[in-house]
């Protein structure tokens, strides 16, 4: 039997299978399907600092090989999220971290120090990556003056575990790392989804009503292994892998690039019992693959051609 | 938080072609989940590539099965349409908040593939109901009607008048309510999106329950894609909070906003 646990930090994961923000709400939705202890850890759906509703419909269009989102971060805002979301979280024993958004630098400070004071968090994940806002989110990628006084400051804010969500659409992404990485960060998740667009060739109109969305699925893999890999060359943080993951293999296969911990997002849409099936698949993959402590493949990739 | 729902591997008992465009479709199912009018399920097809699973609604439940109507109109229709008997199925559920129980007489008004769901309600619910179906033509009447009990007794309208009343189910649901209109307690709609705006503001106000189709990720409320406005001007899931709702709840669905 495989020791499927996993080191994130300084934090133990049970396993590295974790959902990823803006795929499976706040957890209750998901707790419908199966038992949310089977999972390493759990990401909510993105808190700002005011409601919002979110992008004008449509919001969603299916792609061969994955999917365009336009949501634009609907959520009840970070004060209904702790106190209607967060209790029930008492009774699930699993790793629970908050997907932070906000529009300009102080939304995102603000909504750390009330996280702060929040019971039960294990920590939170800035996202400075989303696609589908105006302003905020995959800005403060690019601008890494503004990204570093962002994070300095929301490192202020809590002594729990922040965790940078990045984009992989930034010139390059080992510098971010970096940037992140001096600036306070205990660990980085990417990558969030990719500017993506699709037009109705009849009507001759986007399929979003953003024109533009965040492009997701199996598709996005071989971006996302890339940069996983990049950065865990880069940075001595830990990396937590995100990108098209709906198997074992893939898992496995992001384990080995540099990933400590990987996120299930869209998959989670096509199989509403993913992540539990994702935990009892990579149980019987590292049982036939013969590796006995899952912790000792991360970053394992075999660089050497042997020539 | 509590599980209520599950994910199963299915296995397509029976299918039968309808028309061109219409399937019945007899699916397995875990016989300990029950099914509601108005509730549905997602299905997919497992395959190599990628695909998001589709809703449709229970048109009939038993113990082990249930029926579905699938109206073929792209890419997986066309794949069901070419699944044989025994096909291999991934289906989860059950889904949605299903029609509410009311008291006194019922008005139905279907058109199409929405037909399934009030079928499935005016046998499961115990008060008297009267249906009022849209039909293309006579002849999908005949398709439909010969494998779908419950439509023999239904009052018809045909777009192209090839059977009772000639022209829309809206046309003719105007003319039943002036003799009929007092005998109703709540009516229960589901069809295409303009008929159920159409069928809502004429019979206001009386209460009246429309089952919505929109286009789902996930079908079960956490990618918010499926989210329809209110006339509060607030959003809700239609697979969640919907995909039946009050239409004097809905955005567009009175005369009077």
């Amino acid at each position: 039997m495989t020791d499927l646990r996993v080191e994130l930090g300084d934090m133990e994961l049970r396993n590295p299978v974790t959902l990823a923000s803006g795929t499976a709400g706040y957890g209750t939705e998901v707790a419908e399907w199966y038992d949310l202890r089977r999972l390493g850890g759990f990401f909510s759906k993105a808190v700002t600092l005011e409601p919002r509703v979110g992008n004008a419909q449509p919001r969603i269009y299916e792609l061969p090989t994955g999917m365009l989102n336009s949501i634009g971060l609907a959520n009840p805002g970070v004060s209904r999220f702790i106190e209607e979301q967060l209790p029930g979280w008492s009774e699930q024993d699993t790793r629970l971290f908050v997907n932070v958004a906000g529009s300009t630098a102080d939304d995102y400070v603000e909504c750390c120090e009330i996280l702060a004071a929040a019971p039960r968090l294990d920590g939170v994940e800035i996202n400075v990556s989303c696609p589908n806002v105006k302003r905020g989110g995959i800005g403060f990628s690019a601008d890494l003056v503004e990204l570093a006084s962002l994070l300095k400051r929301c490192r202020e804010t809590t002594n729990r575990m922040m965790i940078v969500k990045l984009s992989p659409q930034v010139t390059d992404i080992a510098e971010v790392a970096r940037v992140c990485a001096d600036s306070g960060a205990d660990a980085l998740s990417l990558i969030n989804t990719i500017p993506g667009m699709s037009i109705d060739i009849n009507s001759r109109r986007p399929r979003l009503s953003t024109v533009t969305g965040g492009y997701s699925g199996p598709g996005i893999k071989p971006v996302a292994l890339a940069q996983v890999f990049r950065v865990a060359q880069a940075v001595a943080l830990p990396v937590i892998g995100i990108g098209g993951i709906s198997s074992a293999e893939d898992i496995i296969e992001f384990m080995l690039a540099g990933a400590s911990v990987v996120q299930i997002g869209t998959h989670n849409f096509v199989d509403p019992a993913a992540g539990e099936r994702l935990v009892f698949e990579l149980e019987q993959l590292c049982d036939r693959m013969g590796i006995e402590q899952l912790q000792s493949i991360i970053g394992a990739v075999e660089l050497n051609t042997g020539n | 938080m509590a599980r209520i729902r599950q994910v199963w591997d299915s296995r397509l008992i029976e299918r039968k072609e309808l028309t061109a465009d219409y399937l019945l479709l007899k699916v397995e199912v875990p016989p300990e989940l029950s099914f509601s009018p108005g509730m549905f399920i997602e299905l997919s097809i497992p395959n190599e590539g990628f695909s998001l699973p589709r809703p449709f609604s229970v048109m009939s439940s038993a113990t082990g099965f249930l029926e579905l109507l699938v109206k073929v109109v792209g890419r997986e229709t066309n794949r069901l349409k070419a699944c044989d008997t025994d096909c291999q199925l991934q289906l989860s559920g059950p889904l949605g908040t299903p029609f509410p129980e009311v008291q006194g007489e019922l008005l139905l008004v279907g058109g199409g593939v929405g037909l399934a769901p009030l079928l499935f309600l005016e046998r499961e619910y115990t008060q008297r109901t009267t249906l009022l179906a849209g039909f293309r033509n006579s002849a999908e009447y005949r398709a439909l009607a010969a494998f779908m009990p419950g439509l023999e007794h239904a009052l018809l309208s045909t777009d192209d008048g090839s059977a009772g009343y000639s022209g829309l189910v809206t046309e003719l649901l105007a003319a039943h309510m002036k003799e009929n209109g007092n005998n109703y307690s709540a009516a229960m709609v589901c069809g295409p999106e303009p008929m159920m705006r159409a069928v809502s503001r004429l019979l206001q106000p009386l209460p009246t329950w429309v089952s919505l189709e929109s286009y789902m990720a996930c079908g079960y409320g956490v990618c918010m894609g499926c989210v329809v406005e209110m006339s509060d001007g607030s959003w809700s899931r239609a697979c969640s909070e919907g995909p039946v709702f009050r239409s004097d709840q809905l955005a567009g669905y009175r005369s009077d906003r």
